[in-house]
C-alpha cells in the first residue's frame, strides 16, 4: 500500500502488521500516541509503517471480531501527531487502516462489513470520507463501499 | 511515561477540525451498558435485516473479492497448498456461480470434456483459457491470478515428480561435468 507524503507529493510504500506483545510498551512511551493502547490488548490491533523505517509506528487500530453478526468492529484508531490535522506530514494513514479492516471483513466472509461508533459530529466525515453509512448509533461499511476502499488504499500490492 | 489521562473528542476539537480528527481517529464506546444493549440490539435487527435484503449479485460479487483477496494472500507466502491448486479454485469459482459444468464450458467456449479434465488434474490449463476466466469474472479475478495458480503448481510438481526427472535425465547425452574447485 502507498501513503502520501505531503511536502513532495511523492508516494511511501507503507505496510500494517499484528502488533506484537514487545510493541506495547514502546507504544507507551511514544509521546506520539496519546491513548492507552494495552487496554486493546485482548483485541486485534494492528500498526501501520513505512517499509523504509519499520521502527516508527503512524497509525494503530483495535479491531474486535464478531463473527456472529458478520462484522469486525473498529474500537480505536489513532494517527500518530505529526501526521494530524493541516500541517500533517504524511496522508491517508486512516484510510489504509480502515481498508486493511474492511479486507479482513472481506476475507473472514462478512462481505466487508466493518462497524464503528461515531462521535455525531463526526458522522457525516466518515460518511463523505469512507462510505459508511447510518445503523442505529453505529456506522457501517460493507459490499460494494468496502471493496471500493480496498481497491482506493490498498489494490496496488 | 503513563498516559495518565486520554484526549477526549472535545480536548481534540481545540487544535483539529471535525474533518481532521475524523481523518485520526475513531473513538472507544462511550456508550453506558444500558445504552449499549439499546443501540447493540438496534444495530442487530438492522444488520439482519441489510444481510436478508443482500441480492444474489451482491453475494456473488463480495465472495469473488473475498477470493480474490484469499489468493493474493496465497501469492505472498511460500508453500504450495493443495487447495488453492488452478483446478481447486476453478471448482470454487463454478460453485460460487451455482452452474453446471455443461453450461460453465460453453460460457467459456470449451468442450465440458476438456474443463473436466482441467478440473480433474488430467490437462493443464492454457493461457487462452486464462483470458477468458479473466472475461468472465468482469476481471475481479485477473489472468495472471490463474497464472499465478498454476505455476505453483507446476513448481510443485516439479520439485516431487522424482520418477519423470529419472526417466528424462537417461535420454540426456554430454551432460556437462565440472572439476571440484580446490
Amino acid at each position: 500500500m502507498e501513503l502520501k507524503h505531503n511536502p513532495s507529493g511523492k508516494s511511501l510504500e507503507a505496510a500494517i502488521s499484528e502488533v506484537a506483545s514487545k510493541d506495547y510498551s514502546a507504544i507507551k512511551k511514544d509521546s506520539n500516541f496519546s491513548f492507552d493502547w494495552e487496554i486493546e490488548k485482548e483485541y486485534e490491533v494492528y500498526k501501520i509503517y513505512l517499509l523504509s523505517d519499520e521502527k516508527t509506528i503512524l497509525g494503530l487500530m483495535s479491531l474486535i471480531d464478531i463473527p456472529e453478526e458478520y462484522r469486525i468492529h473498529l474500537n480505536l484508531l489513532e494517527v500518530s501527531k505529526p501526521h494530524r490535522g493541516k500541517d500533517k506530514t504524511i496522508d491517508f494513514i486512516a484510510g489504509c487502516l480502515i481498508a486493511f479492516a474492511a479486507e479482513l471483513a472481506i476475507k473472514r466472509g462478512y462481505y466487508g462489513f466493518v462497524s464503528l461508533e461515531p462521535k455525531t459530529l463526526l458522522i457525516d466525515h466518515y460518511q463523505s470520507n469512507y462510505g459508511f453509512r447510518q445503523y442505529g448509533r453505529y456506522l457501517g461499511i460493507e459490499g460494494p463501499a468496502s471493496q471500493t476502499l480496498v481497491n482506493k488504499y490498498l489494490e496496488n500490492e | 511515561m503513563s498516559k495518565l489521562k486520554e484526549p477526549s473528542y472535545e480536548d481534540l476539537r481545540k487544535e483539529l477540525s471535525d474533518e481532521e480528527i475524523a481523518e485520526s481517529f475513531v473513538f472507544r464506546s462511550t456508550m453506558n451498558a444500558e445504552e449499549k444493549k439499546q443501540a447493540d440490539e438496534e444495530f442487530r435487527k438492522l444488520r439482519f435485516e441489510r444481510l436478508k435484503e443482500m441480492s444474489d449479485e451482491q453475494i456473488l460479487q463480495s465472495e469473488l473479492m473475498r477470493m480474490k483477496l484469499l489468493m493474493k494472500d496465497y501469492f505472498n507466502q511460500s508453500e504450495f497448498i493443495t487447495s488453492y491448486s488452478f483446478s481447486s479454485q476453478l471448482k470454487q469459482y463454478i460453485g460460487l456461480l451455482k452452474k453446471s459444468s455443461t453450461d460453465f464450458a460453453a460460457d467459456l467456449d470449451i468442450h465440458k470434456t476438456k474443463l473436466s479434465r482441467i478440473l480433474n488434474d488430467k490437462e493443464s490449463p492454457n493461457l487462452e483459457l486464462m483470458f477468458r476466466l479473466e472475461h468472465h469474472s468482469n476481471n475481479m479475478i485477473p489472468a495472471t491470478y490463474w497464472y499465478k495458480l498454476h505455476s505453483r503448481k507446476l513448481e510443485e510438481d516439479i520439485k516431487l515428480d522424482t520418477e519423470k526427472r529419472a526417466v528424462e535425465s537417461r535420454r540426456v547425452k554430454n551432460r556437462l561435468v565440472f572439476r571440484k574447485s580446490a
